[in-house]
């Protein structure tokens, strides 16, 4: 449990932060990392922000009609409410150490929030609208395969964390269906990883610096190059 | 809103779906006996008699127990009466069929056979809850023809 | 001397805890029917249920994350959604087998109807999972279950002619006059019945439970490979039993009381009461088990807080989950279905389900992020790996198997 803290070194989203344990300062239980709050600036950079919680959060990443049709449920049951599509918030400042499971550093009780208004100049998104967008290279071709995942690497901190998107990960494959074996760490056992890597050959690392624009509503990401190879960790900054 | 409107047609989908699966569910249910094939009755008819036979000779074995006094007298009571209603179900399954009718005589002589047997493991269970020790020999002795009567008519049927 | 006495005590309740009503009829059913030739698959599955199990406990002990934490985490939340429902489906069919396996076993000494104990069952599990602390709940029935160890000396007291038995087992001698069919459905639910997934959900999370770390890595492994096999040796006696008393005699298993009849023939009253303790104990211990792993599995897919490590009203969700899965037992069991039929069922399910679990488990056990320097080593890969072919195989055989051979006709 003394691992380093993950959210000090560079680190893919999907891999190491969604759908993790959330446990409080006391060691209790307090959901799931449903989603991820990106909040997106003026220049057009990308932060990690928060964590969101509960099942406005979760189902719609359920995606197809099993995700819809539970979202109205969802909604049906508590109809009269303004916010039932609200999910919860957990700020990013509330995290003391991300390993196996995300630790806060406050009690369970009274922990999740809405997340309110953005900050003027900022918009705010989520992980998981992000994952499973296509990509367009230059000339507007399209790149086989979509977004599986985003790196992100932590900024100096200025007034609690800062961790910034760096690049996408772009891969033929649907979102954890690499199960980690196009990562570095991962390499055994041999067999499955070689059938793994095979099914994923074509997974590669697209710079955020080379992407022009996220079009949210058409879920098209417009970059002016090509993703390129997969880099290891260690080459990350 | 199109999820919104799709949710009371995927509910009527699965209402209607099971209202046909509980439809052709009870169609199996009615009161006209299901006809099989002669094949069929065969496989049928062997399987009833094999499940009696089990039942015959789990009774056997406890009153052989029970004449040692090896067993606890409730246990031995419960395996009778267990072995008894499953007698009674596996007897069931044969007579509930409607016989083709080239096998009429068949049918005739594998249900006098399974009703005989059930009857015997009945007799069975009433003398071990009554604790009748006098009744096991001869009990026992039945017991075992029975079974070698249900194994015969189990290889001679559909010959 | 305390550590001994707590490894040793570890060991007993793996061995106890290991047999419950779907080795308990499985066995006895193999017995009678095909005698030890089938027995093969036992040993093929008690080995396979000491790798998933030294592997989802490595991870709970390095990690703290239990077997459905992993699920949704590799798998997505789609996939483990799909992956949740299967897995507790199967979990609450066995819950339901277990619940009705105390029942037979209460009316084998009560005389009273199995329908009627049922509630009762329900009631008094569903206290236990409420009320009663996690290790003295494991270790009273893991050590009452050891009662079964009568079938060993059973087995025994019957003097066999132990090569004959021994060539049965390694030779796989199928008996003439039983279809092929019919004998590969029943070593699947011989193997689904030595390695249920519940026992993964419940031994892992077991581990978070007691707070292993990584120090406890021992232990765990010597309750894995010393217990497991052992109570794997349970069930060998119990179908050694059944093919030495009833194979000869001409009956096959279709109830709990034929389970116990060879006891009776070697050891008489004694041994038969002995016998019944142990049904009761095993079927008690393996419904508080499934009972748990019911809850533990839709807890750790959403994050709840789970198990009874804190009070439950800080667990009101799990809580919740163990009422309602308990009510809804005891509804099934109402409907005076057979808890013989359900069990038999639930083997087969459980060979089903096996891979959902076994693979995500299987990937995070080689994963630096989450073990450090304890991810697999050579041997557990290639263990590993074989098992993933082997449940691959028998997970797709498992359903034409019982279709074409009308549960085992």
């Amino acid at each position: 449990m003394d691992r380093p803290d993950r959210l000090s070194r560079p680190m893919d989203a999907v891999l190491h932060l969604l759908d993790r344990q959330i446990i409080d300062r006391d060691g209790l239980f307090a959901g799931k990392v449903d989603d991820l709050e990106l909040t997106e600036y003026d220049d057009r950079t990308l932060r990690l922000t928060a964590l969101l919680v509960g099942p406005p959060a979760l189902l719609p990443r359920l995606g197809g009609r099993l995700g819809g049709w539970l979202l109205d449920m969802w909604r049906e049951l508590g109809v009269t409410r303004a916010d039932r599509d609200a999910p919860g918030r957990i700020d990013l400042a509330d995290v003391e150490h991300l390993g196996s499971g995300v630790t806060l550093n406050r009690p369970r009780a009274a922990l999740v929030r809405t997340q309110g208004e953005p900050v003027a100049g900022t918009v705010r998104r989520r992980l998981g609208d992000l994952l499973g967008m296509e990509v367009r290279g230059p000339a507007g071709v399209r790149v086989r395969g979509r977004v599986i995942d985003v790196r992100v690497a932590s900024g100096r901190p200025r007034g609690g964390r800062y961790v910034v998107a760096r690049s996408l990960v772009v891969s033929r494959g649907r979102p954890g269906s690499l199960l980690g074996y196009d990562r570095a760490s991962v390499s055994r056992p041999v067999v499955v990883d070689r059938v793994i890597s095979w099914l994923h050959r074509h997974t590669g690392e697209l710079d955020l610096a080379d992407v022009v624009r996220i079009d949210w509503e058409a879920r098209v990401v417009h970059a002016t190059a090509e993703p390129g190879p997969l880099r290891a960790e260690d080459d990350r900054g | 809103m199109g999820a919104r409107a799709r949710t009371p047609r995927v509910v009527a989908g699965l209402m209607a779906g099971v209202l046909i699966g509980l439809l052709v569910g009870l169609a199996g249910c009615g009161l006209v006996p299901s006809r099989p094939e002669a094949d069929d009755w065969v496989a049928s008819a062997r399987q009833s008699l094999d499940d009696t036979a089990s039942e015959v000779a789990t009774v056997g074995l406890v009153v052989e127990q029970e004449q040692q006094d090896r067993l606890p007298a409730s246990y031995a009571a419960v395996v009778a009466a267990r072995s008894e209603a499953a007698a009674g179900t596996a007897a069931d399954g044969i007579t509930a069929q409607q016989p083709p009718d080239s096998k009429r005589q068949e049918y005739d002589a594998v249900a006098a056979a399974l009703g005989d047997a059930a009857d015997l493991v009945a007799e069975t269970r009433i003398a071990l809850v009554d604790h009748d020790t006098a009744a096991y020999p001869r009990l026992a002795e039945r017991l075992s023809r029975m079974e070698r009567r249900l194994a015969q008519l189990a290889t001679s049927v559909g010959r | 001397m305390k550590r001994y006495l707590q490894v040793a005590l570890g060991i007993l309740t793996a061995i106890g805890g290991f047999v419950d009503i779907g080795d308990l009829v499985t066995n006895a059913q193999v017995g009678a029917r095909f005698g030890m030739s089938l027995g093969g698959v036992v040993v093929l599955g008690v080995l396979g249920i000491c790798v998933y199990a030294e592997m989802s406990g490595r991870v709970a002990a390095v990690s703290g994350r239990a077997t459905f934490d992993l699920v949704r985490e590799r798998l997505g939340p789609r996939v483990g959604l799909l992956n949740l429902a299967a897995s507790m489906a199967v979990t609450f069919l066995t819950f339901v087998a277990e619940i009705g396996g105390v029942a037979l076993a209460l009316e084998l000494v009560s005389s009273v109807s199995e329908v009627l104990l049922v509630p009762f069952v329900g009631g008094l599990v569903w206290v236990i999972l409420w009320r009663a602390k996690f290790s003295p709940m494991e270790n009273t029935l893991g050590l009452a279950g050891l009662a079964l160890v009568v079938f060993a000396v059973a087995l025994w007291q019957l003097g066999p002619d132990w090569g004959a038995l021994g060539h049965q087992l390694a030779t796989a001698d199928k008996p003439a006059g039983e279809a092929w069919t019919t004998y590969a459905y029943y070593a699947v639910a011989l193997f689904g019945a030595a390695m249920t997934p519940y026992e993964v959900f419940f031994f892992s999370s077991g581990g978070v439970e007691e707070r292993w770390t990584a120090k406890d890595l021992g232990v765990m492994r010597a309750n894995v490979f010393i217990g497991f096999p052992l109570g794997g040796a349970l069930s060998l006696a119990i179908a050694g039993c059944a093919a030495l008393v009833l194979q000869p005699a001409g009956v096959t298993v279709d109830a709990l009381g034929q389970v116990g009849l060879p006891v009776a023939v070697a050891l008489g009253k004694v041994g038969v009461a002995v016998a019944v303790i142990g049904f009761v104990a095993a079927t008690f211990g393996a419904a508080c088990e499934t009972g748990l792993g019911v809850g533990y599995s839709i807890a750790q897919y959403f994050g709840w807080q789970w198990g009874k490590f804190v009070k439950a009203d800080r667990a009101a969700p799990f809580h919740a989950v163990l009422l309602l899965s308990s009510l809804a037992a005891v509804g099934v069991l109402l409907t005076s279905v057979d808890p013989i039929v359900v069990t038999e069922l639930s083997v087969v399910f459980s060979a089903l389900a096996l891979p959902l679990t076994y693979f995500p488990i299987l990937v995070v056990a080689n994963d630096p992020d989450y073990l450090g320097e304890h991810t697999n080593d050579r041997l557990a890969n290639l263990l590993g790996v074989f098992y993933l072919v082997v449940l691959s195989f028998l997970s797709a055989a498992a359903l034409p198997l019982l279709v074409i051979t009308k549960m085992g006709q």
